[in-house]
């Protein structure tokens, strides 16, 4: 991932290539259509795959003939990944996918399609805009609205607020502990797994509300991106949950034209398990993410050829009635797929995978004979319980949320709490933020 | 509502950049503005030392600047024994040379330029002592180049570029080029004393003020007598200091380290590359003028961490070594230590090595005892306590 200058030509050419594509669609009749729709596609996976792909596949590649004691002839690429490239090429897909199905007119104005590509608060990170819901406000007059403009700059805040202290003070443990594995115990590898559930969740999330924010402040309304997904009671909840713009993109452009499931079972499932196939390549060129994918597919697939099984034993033993129940599994389900997404390769995530529970009967051997279990993971004693205490914080304020928006409750309270309230979180954010810390980790998809 | 917007965003951050501010000029704990040099030189001439909060940003430079302010105030009086040197030098101190007087101008990174500028000031002070110890280290014949590497600042071997001279020693370098009968112009550094835009950022930096916040009832210089103060950096009177404590080495951390610094240092062991080679000559004309000024030159090699010596072994050769070896066999000068750890019998890490490249104080004790005979035929006395 990196921002080399000259990489803005790569924008350049899919802007230039999908705004001529959209006319053109839109001019056309029958196969033509089509036609102008697979030129469009043909230019954003193409540049997808020769800056993303190309040198992974030609690594396996050469891993595959050497098997067969062959040399691959095929040199690799000396590129970096430009920044932010999987999300703007999906945006400029939407555009002509939607055109082409004749539910967004072609914009004619060469910059505000330009604009909609490269919209910079969510230009490297998303949301992945759809047309219709972004090109209109291109040409919108927006007045200075004093509510909206603060409503924005709250939002922000609070995306900071996630990013700069809970996702990179978490960071510190996840980055120590999965750099060198080994040398930890299953308590340490669960405490990691944990951290980086929600160092995710705070980085991305943090990401998308100062997008959002920014937008907001100049009078744009993004899509919303994350709701709450770790309260989700099921894996197929949490992805109405999680990346809600991936997920929904997925849904309209990949699944849906599969045929999703209005087909058999079995190729229902298929599906499925091809879109987090390719959700999971969507995420980086790398096997890791490859099996984070498949993970996720598998436990969907699992979830719905088990649904009645499941509900019988739920109503049989009551654990219906305890929904909560449900939140943890899922949430350790999801937990323990962000292994490989989190791990630097393969043998990593599958050492953490498998420690994670096998050292636990050692740990309780231990912990019953008074012995330390605990090992230094790069922070202190403070700042462990600190993160906790921020975990809490946050899910507390989710659940608050789902009775009424937080800026609702803000906007009830007498202006010396509300203000009180923003001086506590800039105060926490000034006392408890990392700022030596990495950039977004969605910045380098 | 623009004006009501403005209002209340002025009244919620302009508050708190203001403690920001505050605390940060206040205590300022990295030496950015406030460099004190002369108060830490006022403690070490006063025959104690210093300690220090955190190892100061501009360490280099503050030592530099508390060497000129020791000198400005006549505390240095010429020395039997004197080291020009680095950090990777700054463990020789005057327990070892117990009948000698002795000082250590250990400058962090310091390279020949360096050198040649407290040669120069040594030699317009007319205080040049009877023995110069010179630590030769990998990067003293190569430019330097600071990178971020892991989200940490790394020096890396850039030896195509000209080296760069202390700006604070500018007029003692000047001396010591023109005494050296040399012409060649260096680069200057940033004269660390001098407040840039960066500083200035620095002042509003949150990172920075929770640095200082938990700082803030510490004192930021004290005065000691002893060697190991907890949470201080300790600047002796003799110039020295360690820049850990025995009990502060991760092991973990020390082979980690190790590793990164063979990646971008390896060039750093040759005195073939590029520019060095013009260094390489100002070197040699600073010992034989030492030797005409009736300065025995000592040249001095601190091993490396056995990791990256096993590495540079296995993958290339010390030429930088070699060529040292040769000339002072040619011109009868005394070499002791070496890159290689081996030769004093540190073949593992254990906790010899702070990192990559810093061996700790019974280390360098240990060198210099086993050249007890070498510097005796000298005249110079090595203490036999090794601990």
């Amino acid at each position: 991932m990196a921002f080399v200058p000259v990489y803005i030509l790569i924008l350049g050419f899919t802007i230039v290539v999908d705004y001529f594509a959209g006319i053109y669609i839109e001019g056309a009749e029958g196969k033509q259509r089509k036609f102008f729709l697979i030129l469009s596609l043909i230019a954003n996976v193409g540049v997808l795959a020769v800056f993303k792909y190309y040198n992974f596949l030609n690594q396996n590649f050469s891993f595959l003939l050497h098997g067969f004691g062959l040399n691959n002839p095929i040199p690799y690429l000396a590129i970096l990944l430009p920044i932010g490239l999987s999300f703007h090429t999906f945006q400029a897909m939407s555009y002509t996918i939607e055109v082409y199905r004749g539910r967004q007119k072609a914009e004619r104005h060469f910059g505000i399609y330009s604009l909609y590509v490269m919209f910079y608060p969510q230009l490297v990170a998303g949301p992945i805009e759809r047309p219709q819901n972004l090109l209109h406000q291109f040409r919108e007059r927006f007045d200075f609205d004093y509510d909206r403009v603060t409503s924005g700059l709250r939002l922000m805040a609070w995306g900071l607020f996630k990013k700069v202290v809970i996702a990179d003070r978490l960071g510190i443990v996840v980055d120590t502990v999965y750099s060198n594995p080994e040398q930890y115990n299953s308590l340490n590898l669960m405490i990691a797994t944990f951290f980086f559930s929600f160092q995710i969740f705070c980085d991305f999330s943090g990401y998308s509300d100062m997008a959002i924010g920014a937008a907001q402040v100049m009078g744009f309304k993004l899509m919303t991106n994350f709701d709450k997904p770790y309260q989700s009671k099921s894996v197929n909840e949490f992805w109405k949950r999680w990346h809600i713009s991936l997920s929904t993109w997925f849904r309209d452009y990949l699944y849906l034209s599969l045929g999703g499931n209005r087909v058999t079972i079995p190729r229902w499932y298929l599906n499925l398990f091809i879109v987090f196939l390719v959700s999971g390549l969507w995420h980086g060129a790398n096997w890791t993410f490859i099996i984070w994918g498949s993970l996720h597919g598998f436990y969907l697939i699992f979830a719905l050829a088990t649904k009645n099984g499941r509900e019988r034993f739920n109503n049989f033993f009551l654990l219906n009635r305890f929904p909560i129940l449900s939140v943890f599994t899922t949430f350790a389900l999801v937990s323990f797929a962000w292994i490989f997404f989190r791990a630097d390769d393969v043998n990593t995530a599958f050492y953490i995978a498998t420690h994670i529970f096998t050292g636990v009967p050692d740990l309780i051997k231990k912990a019953l004979s008074h012995e330390s279990v605990f090992q230094a993971i790069g922070t202190s004693k403070f700042d462990l319980i600190l993160s906790v205490v921020l975990i809490a914080f946050l899910e507390i304020v989710h659940y608050v949320q789902r009775k009424k928006g937080i800026y609702a409750i803000l906007n009830e309270c007498p202006k010396v709490i509300r203000w009180s309230i923003y001086y506590m979180l800039l105060l926490v954010i000034l006392f408890f933020g990392e700022f030596n810390q990495s950039s977004f980790i969605y910045f380098q998809f | 509502m623009y004006k009501r917007l403005l209002i209340n965003v002025s009244i919620l951050l302009l508050p708190l950049v203001a403690v920001v501010l505050a605390v940060n000029i206040k205590v300022d704990s990295g030496f950015v503005i406030n460099h004190r040099s002369k108060e830490i030189a006022e403690i070490l001439v006063s025959g104690a030392n210093a300690g220090v909060k955190y190892i100061p940003s501009t360490f280099g430079s503050l030592q530099t600047a508390i060497i000129e302010e020791r000198i400005r105030i006549h505390d240095l009086k010429k020395k039997d024994i004197v080291v020009f040197g680095t950090s990777r030098s700054s463990e020789v101190n005057s327990e070892i040379f117990p009948q000698n007087t002795f000082f250590n101008c250990a400058v962090p990174g310091g390279n020949i330029l360096d050198y040649i500028a407290l040669y120069g000031l040594y030699n317009s002070n007319h205080m040049l002592p009877k023995y110069l110890v010179i630590s030769i280290d990998p990067w003293t014949f190569h430019a330097r180049r600071a990178v971020t590497i892991n989200k940490k600042v790394q020096y890396i071997s850039d030896p195509s570029s000209p080296l760069v001279a202390d700006k604070d020693l500018e007029s003692n370098y000047r001396f010591g080029m023109v005494s050296l009968g040399l012409k060649e112009e260096a680069q200057r550094k940033k004269n660390a004393r001098t407040l840039s835009p960066d500083d200035l950022i620095q002042m509003l930096s949150p990172d920075y003020f929770q640095t200082n916040i938990q700082s803030i009832f510490d004192k930021m210089v004290i005065k000691t007598d002893r060697n190991n103060v907890d949470s201080y950096f300790i600047i002796r009177s003799d110039g020295g200091y360690s820049l850990m404590q025995q009990s502060q080495i991760d092991s973990f951390y020390v082979k980690e380290n190790s590793f990164k610094f063979i990646d971008v240092n390896k060039s750093n062991f040759f005195i073939s590359a590029d520019t060095s080679s013009i260094y390489w000559s100002y070197f040699k004309k600073l010992l034989i003028n030492l030797k005409s000024h009736e300065v025995t030159p000592i040249v001095y090699i601190s091993p490396v961490n056995p990791i990256v010596y096993e590495h540079l072994s296995n993958s290339l050769r010390v030429d930088l070594e070699e060529g040292i070896d040769v000339f002072c066999k040619d011109n009868n000068i005394l070499r002791i230590g070496s890159f290689n750890p081996n030769k004093y019998g540190y073949n593992y890490v254990g906790n010899y090595f702070m990192d990559a490249y810093h061996p700790v104080g019974p280390v360098v004790r240990n060198i210099f005892y086993s050249h007890r005979n070498e510097l005796k035929d000298l005249g110079v006395i090595i203490s036999n306590n090794l601990n």
